[in-house]
């Protein structure tokens, strides 16, 4: 049966992206058959991970009714590594992207120049999207970077998923912001059986993944210090949602000069070892 | 000619097989096309050698005369006209002379009376003009089904003349009539009709907007009939689609299903295509065609879970107008909410007409506030609902609360010198949130989303005169000014629908709001 999961935010650079790609490649290297698409249609990025230069986009699927899946779908099956001795890598695996096109004028037609019906035209579409995904790809993942806040096509996003992870980083703003939309959003999607959870990221106080830190990491899966501990107690309780990880705050990943994934790139790293214990929670896997 | 019959479920309901002579609700809003129903629906009656009687609120014989000589094929001899706008309306003429004469009479016994109230002898004249109409032609012979010989006609022509009628429209007599009374003519003509074996169609003009008290007439008058049949009318983009569907009949299980129909220049309806025996059904969200067995939820089907369960979630945030008509909502905005509505309205003792004043008492308060006054119609949204309203406010987070206080100084000297079943009471829910904002079928503007559904909730605790805030609405306007700290007060926690636990502020002084604990809260201690 396939999982359809979604990262959210309320507000954008919480790491979404980054994690949702890192997220799907991994996924892929188990040997699972993922779907990742980009419906950060505002401010989409998810091409820049894969140093792609898309020709055909999501937005081709959505407008124009004859495109099919298979047009705008890229394999980017040849990125995971195609032989490994840790018995954990497995070629069997697939990975696929639909990539949103982040022309001005390609956006304002997904806004469908405010006309009610074309946007449920657009919506129908992308519903077709989902289902052909999992009836004739036979998906094990659709994996959705959304657009954050509260937008027309991040409500979409949402409701076609089963589960919701809403991603923030440490900061009063973000966390405020998170609780109002928490509060207003998420009950009508959770009502009706997806789940939703906290997914915290760029934890500080590991800004440098030193060995002391990392082993750290690898050995506590989520990095809490006693102080985050309790402040994310409280956090979940007044979300009214768990929290699924908390993953640290990594200056090479966060301040590198272009996207890439980690977890392909570097998997020994900390954040690819997260990225490992996210995909072995029991809501993921 | 076209048949009226088309209707899925109608055919059944009409040729006997259910009822022999159904009385018949005919509802829709104005325009969609229930009066060219109602011709079309005599004019097959005439075809069939039956007497049709045209009862129109409105039309002149002259218009009347106009709408039916579309046909070339009709036989006028078999027409009844009556217009009831004519009955009730002379009968004005003589009360307003009446009136006039006794100017010097006591002004404040006039006052206390309902001066617009329509005389229920009126009604009772209407109704003897009916009955004498059906009188008249049960007393003639039924005539022959033209073209068509005795062998044919349905054994009951044969010792009676069928009789059609239309009623054209209910929805008049309530600029006149209390609905008690017009609930006890409909019954009276419904006992008159069914003794003469009449088959007739009432209709109704709905609101495209709910109306309760409009409602609770076609409620009433559905429930003491044998059918419904609702029309709706849908504009996009300058293109209007009507359509038609049997809602219920009674004694007979029924699915309602649309058909589109159109009029054409000859005043004909000619109905989308003829009902197929398998009707084919496609998912309201996903828009395909539906192979096996559809999922129904309220009256719209799916094409499997997965659909049903998106359409849910979509529909609690967009609300339930997403449809291939209505589409999804356009923009999403931040509104700072002030709902109100009026306490005690729904009370069965007080008349629709004293409702309707009260909802006008309110709406000519709230705009002469100047904190609704001085807000531009492009920063503010006002959503009627019935009996109150919804405005919600762009930009100043102040201005709920504003209006609040300003419309509760107006309420006092208006309540002052009114009896207590004159007063007007009223509570108000304070919240802000984000909502969609999606054009109605008329074009107008609406909104639906977490921001108005909070603000109604909150309302929804409060008692008279209680003002009532969310808690983080409470807490940025008392972070604000001091002013507000002083009459903005902490209730409690209150868990509201889904789990969600909300606090609850209430804004109170000398001059507005209401000190008491709202029972709601107390009674969840």
């Amino acid at each position: 049966m396939t999982k359809s999961l979604a990262f959210h935010s309320y507000k954008g650079g919480t790491g979404k992206t980054t994690i949702a790609a890192n997220l799907a490649a991994f996924l892929a290297t188990r040997g699972q058959k993922v779907f990742l698409l980009d419906l950060d249609v505002y401010a989409p990025s998810l091409y820049t991970y894969f140093e792609k230069e898309p020709t055909t986009w999501l937005n081709d699927y959505l407008n124009i009714e004859d495109t099919s899946a298979k047009e705008i779908l890229y394999d980017l099956t040849d990125l995971l590594p195609a032989d490994s001795n840790s018995d954990k890598i497995s070629t069997k695996g697939r990975l696929f992207a639909a990539f949103s096109n982040p022309k001005k004028e390609e956006i304002n037609k997904l806004e469908a120049g405010g006309q009610s019906s074309s946007r449920l035209q657009l919506l129908r579409r992308f519903i077709e999207l989902r289902e052909e995904l999992m009836e004739d790809f036979d998906a094990d993942y659709v994996i959705i970077d959304t657009s954050p806040g509260i937008r027309h096509w991040s409500i979409n996003s949402l409701a076609v998923a089963d589960t919701i992870l809403l991603t923030l980083k440490m900061g009063d703003l973000d966390i405020k912001g998170t609780k109002k939309m928490a509060d207003e959003i998420y009950s009508s999607f959770t009502d009706f059986g997806a789940k939703s959870f906290l997914l915290m990221n760029r934890v500080g106080g590991f800004c440098v993944p030193n060995e002391k830190h990392a082993s750290h990491a690898l050995n506590n899966g989520n990095m809490n210090s006693n102080t985050n501990s309790d402040y994310f107690s409280q956090l979940s309780k007044d979300v009214g949602m768990n929290i699924l990880s908390s993953i640290p705050c990594y200056c090479d990943i966060q301040f590198s000069r272009r996207e890439y994934l980690t977890i392909l790139q570097f998997p020994d790293h900390p954040f690819a070892k997260q990225i490992e214990c996210l995909a072995n929670d029991q809501h993921i896997k | 000619m076209p048949n009226v019959v088309q209707i899925p479920g109608f055919e059944k309901s009409i040729n006997k097989e259910i009822l022999e002579s159904p009385l018949l609700v005919l509802l829709g809003v104005a325009g969609s096309g229930k009066t060219m129903y109602c011709r079309q629906f005599l004019l097959e009656g005439q075809k069939l050698g039956e007497y049709c009687i045209f009862l129109s609120s409105e039309m002149t014989e002259k218009q009347y005369l106009n709408l039916f000589s579309l046909s070339s094929n009709i036989d006028l001899t078999l027409f009844r006209f009556l217009t009831v706008s004519s009955i009730i309306s002379n009968k004005f003429d003589r009360m307003k002379s009446m009136f006039l004469e006794e100017a010097s009479a006591d002004r404040r016994t006039k006052e206390g009376q309902n001066k617009d109230d329509g005389d229920p002898k009126d009604l009772l004249f209407l109704l003897e003009q009916i009955q004498n109409i059906v009188k008249s032609i049960a007393q003639s012979s039924p005539k022959k089904k033209p073209d068509v010989d005795d062998n044919t006609m349905p054994a009951a022509t044969t010792k009676r003349p069928r009789i059609r009628l239309v009623f054209d429209s209910i929805s008049y007599l309530q600029q006149f009539f209390e609905e008690r009374l017009i609930l006890k003519f409909i019954t009276a003509l419904s006992s008159i009709l069914r003794d003469a074996g009449v088959t007739a169609m009432f209709t109704f003009s709905v609101s495209p907007s709910a109306d309760p008290a409009q409602s609770n007439l076609v409620n009433s008058a559905s429930s003491m009939l044998d059918g419904v049949i609702e029309m709706k009318l849908e504009e996009e983009r300058g293109s209007i689609t009507r359509s038609i569907r049997l809602l219920a009949i009674r004694g007979h299980p029924n699915t309602p299903t649309w058909i589109q129909f159109k009029i054409g220049d000859n005043g004909l309806l000619t109905f989308e295509a003829p009902f197929p025996e398998n009707p084919t059904v496609t998912c309201e969200l996903c828009g395909k065609l539906i192979k096996g067995t559809a999922l129904m939820y309220l009256d719209k089907s799916f094409d499997n879970s997965t659909c049903l369960d998106t359409y849910k979630k979509l529909s609690s945030i967009y609300g339930t107008a997403i449809s291939p008509s209505a589409g999804l909502p356009s923009d999403v905005v931040n509104l700072h909410f002030f709902f109100i509505d009026i306490v005690g309205l729904s009370d069965p003792s007080l008349s629709v007409k004293r409702q309707m004043e009260k909802i006008a008492v309110l709406n000519n308060l709230v705009r002469s506030c100047s904190a609704f006054k001085s807000v531009s119609k492009d920063k503010k949204i006002v959503l009627p609902t019935g009996d109150g309203m919804a405005i919600g406010f762009l930009l100043n987070a102040e201005l709920p609360l504003q209006l609040s206080i300003q419309l509760h100084k107006l309420l006092k000297s208006y309540n002052e010198l009114r009896r207590t079943e004159d007063k007007l009471g009223a509570r108000i829910g304070i919240s802000s949130g984000h909502v969609f904002i999606h054009d109605d079928i008329n074009g107008n503007q609406n909104v639906w989303g977490p921001g108005i559904i909070l603000a109604r909730r909150v309302m929804d605790l409060g008692d008279n005169l209680h003002i009532l805030l969310e808690g983080n609405m409470a807490k940025g306007l008392m972070e604000l000014k001091d002013e507000y700290r002083t009459c903005i007060r902490e209730l409690r926690d209150y868990r509201i629908k889904h789990g969600q636990t909300i606090k609850i502020f209430s804004a109170y002084s000398d001059d507005f709001g209401n000190p008491e604990l709202p029972a709601k809260l107390e009674q969840s201690r």
